[in-house]
């Protein structure tokens, strides 16, 4: 019995170090499946709160730039405005209930939500995003989040007041995403490496596509409404099986300098889930 | 007492610069020095075992959860914390000193360079390979792991030099 003891006394750091790396590889492989592990990441309330000191200290070094962006913003938004009132004003005057309205419900059927980038990392194979709002200002994991150059990623992980956002530069990510003037669509990639590209996979060979079109989302997922801008064609290769091509995509968001977000939520999500299932059920 | 409260300084005061500075480096894209690790490179020698993994899984803890790797660092660190007995002992012989905190002033210049590129190299070998987590990128990881490892060393001994500054 003495031993035993003495040999576990003289062993006990081979187990403590057995058992802290296998502590390690739980937290690791369990991230994605187990629902608490939100408070081993950077939206947990001290880090949260940490990561967002830093950021408003950093925020005013890059204030002019962003007060810049937001101006153009702006102006490109009162165009925007000014070419919708116009079109309303013709389909009005016309009583032809036309492509616009279609358009204006589907752009209405979105709610935005302001947020700020508190933590942000390009350099991983894996990169999140942090930001400043959570379930208590009505996020919840699966809204889609742009930036104001153009898309940034998908609210991932939520705590009470930061989430977590699976940013466009991860492996994990996918999005529906067309070529702006035909509806030819694929998905959206990232391989790893240069954080300014990505790959739009699965387009069909025949799609004609050009050097420098521009990429915008498709709509076909709740995430995003359509013709959010997503970059532009820097390259095509087609595909081994010679069926599809594969862009080259520059997105026009630059990640690594991100402090305005804004979170996107379809009004009527919980509706269409709901019909999801419903007719998943009944084809069953 | 002064000597855990020392630590606890240093603890903080490392997490705290690695996430908020250092992690932001991306040098040319591939190197990102982990100076935190000088935390674990510097503690006492005879240390008991379980104490030092305790306080690395720890430390790795802390940068894990500010960088959302999720057990990355902390796996890192335990092990490295595991090795760095042999490590040490490589250097310096067991009976030829009392405890002692490695440091280029006690250690010599050469065997303290030497001590830090092995020990660092491991960290950033399982901190890198269990980040890509796939070899469809080994050359890119392998020059991550050059070029942070040099980094990382040249911070460390920066900050050697400074704290055991004659």
């Amino acid at each position: 019995m003495n031993g035993l003891f003495s040999f576990i006394q003289r062993y006990l750091h081979w187990f403590l170090f057995i058992f802290l790396e296998l502590v390690c590889m739980a937290l690791l492989f369990t991230f994605n499946s187990f629902q608490g592990s939100v408070y081993f990441s950077a939206a947990n309330v001290v880090s949260g709160r940490i990561l967002e000191m830093k950021s408003d200290i950093t925020a005013y070094f890059s204030l002019k730039e962003a007060n810049e962006s937001l101006a153009a913003q702006n102006a490109e938004l009162q165009q925007r405005v000014d070419e919708l009132e116009q079109a309303l004003l013709v389909v009005q005057t016309d009583s032809v209930k036309s492509v616009y309205v279609n358009q204006m419900v589907e752009r209405n059927a979105y709610e935005v939500y302001a947020a700020s980038v508190i933590d942000n990392s390009i350099t991983r194979s894996d990169n999140y995003i942090t930001i400043d709002r959570g379930l208590s200002d009505g996020i919840v994991p699966d809204m889609g989040v742009v930036g104001i150059e153009g898309v940034i990623g998908v609210v991932y992980k939520c705590s009470q007041h930061y989430s977590l956002v699976m940013s466009i530069l991860n492996s994990k990510s996918s999005v529906s995403c067309k070529v702006l003037g035909s509806d030819y669509f694929g998905y959206l990639n990232w391989p790893g490496g240069d954080t300014r590209y990505a790959v739009l996979n699965d387009l069909p060979r025949y799609s004609d596509v050009q050097i420098g079109d521009t990429i915008v989302t498709s709509g076909h997922s709740s995430f995003f409404p359509e013709g959010l801008m997503v970059g532009f064609v820097e390259g095509l290769t087609p595909s081994t099986d010679g069926l599809y091509v594969t862009l080259k995509v520059a997105l026009s968001t630059d990640f690594a300098n991100l402090r305005h977000s804004f979170i996107l939520r379809k009004r009527n999500v919980d509706e269409l889930e709901a019909f999801k299932v419903l007719s998943k059920a009944n084809t069953e | 007492m002064e000597k855990i409260f020392n630590r606890i300084v240093w603890f903080t005061g490392l997490v705290l610069i690695q996430v908020l500075i250092f992690n932001k480096i991306c040098w040319l894209g591939v190197a990102t020095p982990f100076v935190y690790v000088y935390f674990l490179l510097g503690m006492d020698r005879d240390e008991p075992p379980c104490a030092q993994l305790l306080w690395a899984f720890m430390l790795g803890l802390c940068v894990d959860v500010f960088s959302n790797m999720w057990g990355i660092n902390a796996a890192a660190c335990v092990l490295l914390a595991f090795v760095r007995p042999w490590l040490i002992r490589m250097f310096v012989s067991h009976e030829e000193y009392e405890n002692f905190e490695p440091s280029m002033a006690v250690m010599g210049k050469g065997a303290f360079i030497f001590y830090i590129l092995l020990a660092v190299s491991i960290h950033h070998a399982v901190l890198f390979l269990l980040d890509a987590f796939s070899l469809v990128y080994i050359a890119h990881v392998l020059l991550r792991i050059l070029g942070s490892v040099l980094f990382t060393c040249i911070f460390v001994v920066c900050i050697d030099l400074i704290r055991h500054r004659q």
